[in-house]
């Protein structure tokens, strides 16, 4: 997995694979995010290929640190097996997820 | 890569060795005409890796690798693609099989071969104390190098995928679906609703899942 950021608030995205092994960077790009000011975080998932459960479960967790951080995580464009993913799990329901 | 014939196993059963350095020489060892595959590691283990395998049919795509290589390579992903060269999978049976096998495969590393606590992936400060526990034991040669083991079988009408690990076993009977927003306990509804049918064997070690493939 990869994740794209830019220091000037825009979209941070996120490519290729998404599964357990990935928690370091993904943790580290949650601390990176949360310690900036601002209000809405976007991730753009559209060329993100594939999530896991674990993927789904640090999605999670990374809402639930948005809302410590009185901030909401906006979830961009996901497509192919990640949005099968999202509809199987109802992710939709528990995201604001932008199509 | 080669490809040889191994003496333990009959002659026309094509085994291929992976090196286990990456996801490219992961799919070298698994081109055609490989039929089981096994990483260097383990090759002196050969004959207990094909124990029971049916080595009759060249309809079987067998893969055996470390928990090392397991957790640290694209696997699966690799071995969907390996399938899709013997067998016409469409879009939409690509995406189950990969969605299904990537979770019985995370299964069996983490709790079957690593045993690590579910407990640990309920906040990013777990995740990152589970990461230390897993290197040590992906380190150590006795757990690191114990054996993850993927085998398809298929016929026209229907595909078949065993994934085992080396462990004691889980009890899937206690396992609940995870609450809408719980972080962890979607692995076993994905696998049932990626899959035509999970079976779960040998006290929890194995999982079998199968798929109907499209007339």
């Amino acid at each position: 997995m990869q994740i794209h950021m830019d220091n000037a608030g825009g979209p941070i995205a996120m490519s290729g694979e998404f599964t357990f092994s990935d928690h370091v960077p993904f943790k580290q790009m949650v601390t990176e995010i949360f310690a900036a000011p601002g209000r809405s975080v976007v991730i753009d998932l559209s060329k993100l290929d594939f999530i896991d459960s674990a993927g789904l479960g640090m999605l999670l967790l990374a809402r639930d640190e948005a809302k410590k951080n009185h901030r909401e995580l906006i979830l961009r464009r996901p497509s192919g097996q990640v949005k099968r993913m999202f509809a199987v799990t109802k992710f939709n329901t528990l995201f604001t997820v932008e199509e | 890569m080669y490809v040889s014939v191994d003496r333990q196993v009959p002659a026309d059963a094509f085994l291929s060795c992976w090196d286990g350095a990456s996801e490219q020489t992961l799919d070298a060892a698994l081109a055609r005409p490989a039929r089981r595959c096994i990483e260097a590691e383990l090759l002196d283990r050969s004959a207990e890796t094909y124990e029971g395998a049916d080595l009759s049919t060249d309809k079987v795509l067998s893969l055996v690798i470390t928990t090392r290589s397991a957790y640290r390579h694209s696997v699966v992903k690799t071995y969907v693609q390996a399938l899709g060269e013997r067998l016409a999978l469409t879009e939409d049976l690509r995406i189950r099989v990969y969605s299904a096998v990537q979770e019985a495969l995370m299964n069996a590393v983490l709790h079957g071969n690593l045993r690590i606590d579910g407990g640990l992936r309920g906040s990013l400060d777990g995740l990152i104390a589970a990461q230390a526990i897993i290197e040590t034991k992906l380190e150590s040669p006795q757990i690191g190098s114990s054996m993850i083991r993927l085998d398809a079988d298929w016929t026209s009408s229907a595909l078949a995928i065993t994934v085992r690990d080396s462990g004691d076993g889980y009890d899937y009977s206690g396992v609940r679906p995870a609450a809408e927003d719980g972080m962890s306990g979607r692995g076993l509804e994905i696998l049932q609703v990626f899959s035509d049918r999970v079976t779960v064997l040998n006290g929890g070690t194995t999982v079998r899942l199968e798929f109907q493939l499209c007339p």
